[in-house]
């Protein structure tokens, strides 16, 4: 019996043989009615037989035009069991409600205010349900399938000022919107180009600056443009009394630590803080509901733009979400290769993140001998597949194309290089003492917090959490290759550091062993449903010529069902979640990243730490916003 | 003698005036078109929350206060020093600074044991 | 006063500003160059041979930048503080002797703009002015990030200032004089008549304190560009920022310059047998070494702490340099009394303290520094679930 049927009857024990159980190749799910849902959750966490530690992941579907018209759905994971398992529930009333998990799961908390941002679902219990991604005035929710794909006008900073005015979340924009509603009803909200005459007349002329010390200054530049979302900060004493003891400062977005546009409320007692409020959603794309309008293959793409430090890692986990929905494996030497590429790619995500931390710690050097070798991985990367960075490689079904001539030569010569320059970097960090007092005993996450709290990959395994998803649940062929799973026990911003150091040491090692196995045959599918067929069968064959056709026009399709598929990225798991209605689009597509579940336990450890602790913090979470706002 | 510091007078005036020049120069040759945005305090690219001229965190002060108690003990010893040599004998010289040292010491002791050097 | 004596200032004060603008733009091509030869790079290399017209090209950009002054900021202090570092900067440098005196049109020129018999005190007092720069500069901006950059060098500067005082003060129990003339010719002869070999420890802690007192790494926290974006100096641009970078820049020669003058013997020649008109030659080369050296720690060090590196100058090297003192004043007592012409009594006490130091700094080092309690306790809750 398998821990999946396990689970279904201990619940069904629990909640009446009503439940529904779905199978769908391999993820399993029941639909628990929504007012058990909290108990559900309960009980798979504290059955010490189930015990489902984490809820990696809460989004929601939209099936537009049925009633109860959104569906939530929460994927645990057993760390002890090496099981997943996924409840559904229908989100009932008007505005649409489920009760929030975050009594049971602290970690729950941000799945679910991107749930409530992007769907519109609420979730009663919920502490702090406020919008995350999108601007805390903006009054829609985007991921509905009502919403339009429309068009947004690019703000600069010479016209944000007027754009901003124009948007529909503004009361000027509004107040616009209605008035061109009302001439033509079909217009669509984010369109509202109005041309202005007086729009240069008015902003070629300068401003005479205000003056005087003692001028609020909220009041005064009331009404200079806040671009993006805002997290409503709620500070222990009054903002604007000079006299309060406390300072608040916008640590980020445009700031040279934040490794992108993180922003971090942040308030200061002096150097020492006092709290710490992340706010994302700067490069929030709406990515998810890009892909949504995509079909398969042209979705790809899309996933190399959300985790720009680890591209494959993305391609991976939506290719893979793919082929489960599909019911299809990849030819034995696509799997052996993506491996390859796969801790090539991890290398060059854990040498960036290394480099910019020692530069964020003030040694320069450091950081432009790690790009130096993360340049060589493009090399290597533009070698195999034409582009550096955004390569796409990775497909459904296997690998864009075969192997160059000289992979294994190129590849070999790397991974011979690397090690001597590892060890450099690491001598010069770590034998510094001023880089260990920066670094030790500073932003300890404690073993207890990382479950709960929803962090997984190396922040966990710094931590004491003995996880790897490619030992644990494996994916490819990560069963047959031999390698260690490094852990430290401390939890502190120098574990985190040391364990990317150790694992770029293994990823060498598994590299090399699945470079050794690639086998011959072929880089993709057979499936011709799936892969187009090589060009000199679409001459002699009239299916592969249809085939080919319908692939580069329609593209192809899976089966009505839903899939969660996880793989062990550099900043922890990131899974897809993909929902299909037959069509050749994917229904729903969520992606899970890892460091936007964890970025969540970060002010946990940057409490009473100093300025400086938190921009090593920072760096030690590695932080890509990509990834985070997607 | 006073008149040693004449030519230091003549370098100071000269270094106002480059930077005074310097200013001169940029204000005449550098475009001024500011705008609201370009006004704002820079603050990571958000509006400022409250303001930055604000009461401070009283380490601050207590850290001057520090800096002025040894900064005159300081003063204190360098004519000291200047004459040490000369002194004769020269174990009235010791006699004296080791006493004035145990005195500084203890007021050290006695910062460090009260916590005021723990920046912490 | 003869008109011939204010006509020779005016032209030693320009020579002075010249030579120190001048290094002070090649400081910067040097800095470039060298970080980047040890990064692996190639740095500057587009305008001019070997990128040498580039800090003339940096100048003539920032002259013709937008200057902003930002809505709130106390407008004539926002002025003032750049000319202020500056010309403190500038002024320093007016006491250190570059060379002899010469012979040029029948004048005695010596080469140095005055002779202060208090040259020592005079360097001491008015480098520490240019803290009035940074703090108004910081807190004028109406920048929170100025704010906490002025308000860190401020308590940095101040810290180490007495580290640095009190590390000259071997020399001068050594010598008998606080005018840098005659401290430098105190040091006259062959190289191991520097001081440097009768203050090994006084060296080392003027170096470090003047790195710190620099505001360069690893003690650049007040300007801590991935904390607090550009420290003190965020809301500075055009030339009002190159103002600062030119006292910055310029503060590092006149550090390495006392340093030069205090312990390797200024211009002195390492041997007796050199001619005395060398002298400039030897002091530039001194001065070059130190700048190398800081351009060196630059590349190579992350970056202190605040608490860190307060601990480090009130635990460290106060007690140090105040050790320093005490041990110079007995070994020299010994010596005058005991043994009038063992130059080794006073070298080998310092040479003592400095390894007493050393244990002493890592038996403090594992026990003090390193004991921070961990910042987040463990949730009960989150224990339970695990266990």
């Amino acid at each position: 019996m398998s821990h999946a049927d396990l689970t279904f009857d201990k619940l069904r024990a629990q909640f009446g043989d009503g439940l529904q159980r779905e199978d769908n190749h391999g993820h399993v799910s029941i639909l628990v009615p929504t007012e058990q849902i909290v108990a559900a959750a309960k009980l798979l966490l504290t059955d010490p037989e189930l015990a489902y530690t984490q809820v990696v992941d809460i989004t929601a579907v939209d099936w537009w035009g049925r009633s109860p018209r959104f569906e939530v759905v929460y994927q645990f994971l057993s760390h002890p069991n090496h099981a997943r398992f996924s409840l559904r529930t229908y989100a009932q009333g008007d505005p649409p409600t489920v009760p929030s998990l975050t009594s049971v799961f602290p970690g729950a908390n941000w799945f679910e205010r991107e749930t409530y941002d992007m769907f519109g679902v609420r979730f009663e219990g919920h502490p702090d349900l406020r919008r995350i991604l999108m601007p805390h005035n903006f009054n829609d929710h985007p991921l509905r399938r009502d919403f339009p794909l429309g068009y947004e006008e690019v703000a600069f900073s010479h016209n944000a000022h007027e754009i901003h005015k124009r948007k529909s979340f503004t009361p000027q924009g509004l107040a616009l919107a209605a008035e061109a509603k009302q001439q033509n009803p079909d217009i669509l909200i984010g369109a509202q180009s109005v041309s202005d005459p007086d729009y240069k007349a008015r902003w070629s002329q300068p401003i005479e600056p205000t003056g005087g010390i003692r001028q609020h200054t909220g009041v005064a530049l009331e009404d200079v443009a806040t671009i993006g979302p805002m997290a409503e900060p709620t500070p222990s004493e009054d903002l604007d009394d000079p006299f309060s003891g406390t300072m608040v400062m916008n640590i980020g977005p445009h700031h040279p630590a934040t490794h992108g546009v993180l922003r971090l409320v942040t308030e200061l007692n002096g150097e020492r803080i006092v709290r710490v409020m992340p706010d994302i959603g700067f490069l929030h794309t709406g990515i998810e509901k890009t892909m949504e309008s995509k079909s398969y293959l042209k979705a790809l793409p899309c996933t190399d733009r959300t985790g720009y430090a680890s591209p494959l890692h993305c391609n991976m986990a939506f290719s893979g979400c793919i082929e489960r929905l599909l019911g299809l494996d990849a030819p034995p030497k696509a799997q052996w290769a993506r491996v390859v590429l796969l801790e090539l790619d991890r290398i060059s995500s854990h040498l960036l993140c290394i480099g910019s931390a020692s530069l964020d710690m003030g040694a320069s050097s450091p950081f432009l001998w790690a790009v130096d070798d993360r340049e060589q991985v493009y090399d290597i990367m533009e070698f195999t597949s034409g582009a550096r960075m955004m390569t796409s490689f990775i497909r459904p079904g296997g690998l864009a194309y075969d192997l160059p001539q000289g992979f294994d030569r190129v590849v070999r010569r790397y991974l011979d290089y690397l090690p001597s320059r590892l060890d450099m970097i690491e001598e010069v960090l770590v034998g510094n003492p001023i880089f260990l007092d920066r670094t030790q005993n500073v932003g300890v996450l404690t073993k207890a917090d990382v479950l709960p709290y929803n962090v997984s990959g190396p922040h966990a395994r710094a931590s004491g959490i003995d996880w790897d998803l490619r030992r644990d649940m494996p994916y490819l062929i990560y069963d047959q290759l031999k390698f260690d799973v490094p852990v430290r026990t401390t939890g502190d911003v120098y574990a985190r550091f040391m364990i990317r150091f150790a694992e770029m040491r293994e990823s060498l090692k598994i590299a090399r062993q699945a470079l050794d196995g690639i086998p011959a045959g072929r880089w993709m599918t057979a499936d011709r449903k799936v892969a187009p067929p090589p060009k000199e069968e679409i001459a002699i064959s009239m299916e592969s010529l249809i085939h080919h056709f319908k692939i580069w026009t329609e593209g192809f399709r899976t089966p009505p069902g839903q899939a969660y598929f996880a793989i062990e990225s550099p900043r922890g798991e990131m899974g897809f979640f993909m929902t299909s209605d037959g069509s050749a689009k994917p229904y729903r597509c969520h992606e899970r990243s890892g460091v936007f579940a964890s970025l969540q336990a970060m002010p946990l450890v940057c409490k009473d730490g100093l300025i400086s602790d938190l921009i090593a913090i920072i760096a030690s979470w590695d932080p890509i916003l990509g990834e985070i706002d997607r | 003698m006073p008149q040693d510091f004449l030519p230091i007078l003549v370098l100071f005036i000269m270094s106002v005036g480059l930077g005074i020049l310097v200013l001169i120069i940029a204000r005449l040759f550098g475009p001024r078109v500011p705008t609201r945005a370009k006004m704002m305090p820079y603050e990571s690219g958000m509006r400022p929350i409250g303001q930055a001229m604000r009461r401070l965190p009283i380490r601050y002060y207590l850290t001057a206060t520090l800096f002025i108690v040894f900064d005159i003990e300081i003063v204190f010893l360098y004519p000291w020093a200047v004459v040490y040599k000369r002194m004769n004998p020269i174990w009235v010289g010791l006699a004296e600074i080791l006493f004035f040292f145990v005195l500084v010491i203890i007021g050290y002791v006695y910062l460090l044991r009260k916590g005021a050097l723990e920046w912490e | 006063m003869d008109l011939g004596l204010l006509v020779e200032w005016i032209i030693k004060s320009v020579v002075i500003m010249g030579v120190l603008l001048t290094g002070f733009a090649y400081e910067t091509w040097l800095e470039r160059k060298v970080v980047s030869k040890m990064q692996f790079r190639i740095g500057p290399n587009r305008a001019g041979p070997f990128g040498l017209l580039l800090p003339l090209a940096d100048g003539i950009k920032l002259i013709f930048k937008e200057e902003l002054t930002p809505a709130m900021a106390d407008k004539w202090v926002f002025r003032i503080a750049p000319i202020m570092s500056m010309v403190v900067a500038l002024i320093t440098f007016a006491v250190i002797p570059v060379g002899p005196s010469i012979n040029l049109f029948g004048r005695v020129i010596p080469l140095r703009l005055a002779d202060v018999n208090i040259g020592l005190m005079y360097v001491l007092a008015v480098s520490s002015l240019g803290i009035y720069g940074i703090v108004l500069g910081g807190w004028s901006s109406n920048n929170k990030y100025a704010l906490l950059g002025g308000m860190r060098s401020a308590a940095q500067l101040i810290s180490y200032e007495l580290a640095l005082g009190l590390s000259l003060m071997g020399v001068v129990m050594l010598t008998g004089s606080l005018s840098l003339v005659d401290i430098v010719n105190a040091q006259a002869g062959n190289f191991w008549n520097w001081n440097i070999f009768l203050q090994p420890l006084g060296f080392i802690l003027y170096g470090i304190c003047g790195l710190a007192e620099t505001n360069r790494a690893p003690f650049d926290l007040p300007e801590a560009e991935q904390e607090l974006t550009a420290g003190y100096h965020t809301e500075y641009s055009g030339m009002k920022f190159a103002l600062f970078f030119m006292a910055e820049y310029i503060n590092m020669v006149n550090v390495s310059a006392i340093a030069s003058t205090m312990f390797l013997g200024g211009w002195r020649a390492p041997f007796g047998f050199i001619p005395e008109w060398t002298g400039p030659i030897w002091f530039f080369i001194k001065v070059i070494t130190f700048l190398f050296i800081y351009i060196w720690l630059r590349a190579t060090v992350p970056r202190l702490r605040y608490d860190q590196l307060m601990n480090f100058g009130w635990k460290v090297l106060l007690p140090l340099a105040i050790a320093n003192v005490i041990v110079t004043a007995i070994t020299m007592a010994l010596r005058q009394v005991y043994a009038p012409n063992a130059v080794v009594t006073v070298t080998f006490g310092s040479l003592l303290l400095m390894i007493a130091a050393v244990f002493l700094w890592r038996s403090w080092t594992s026990r003090s520094m390193r004991r921070r309690p961990p910042l987040h306790g463990t949730s009960a809750e989150g224990a339970a679930r695990t266990a």
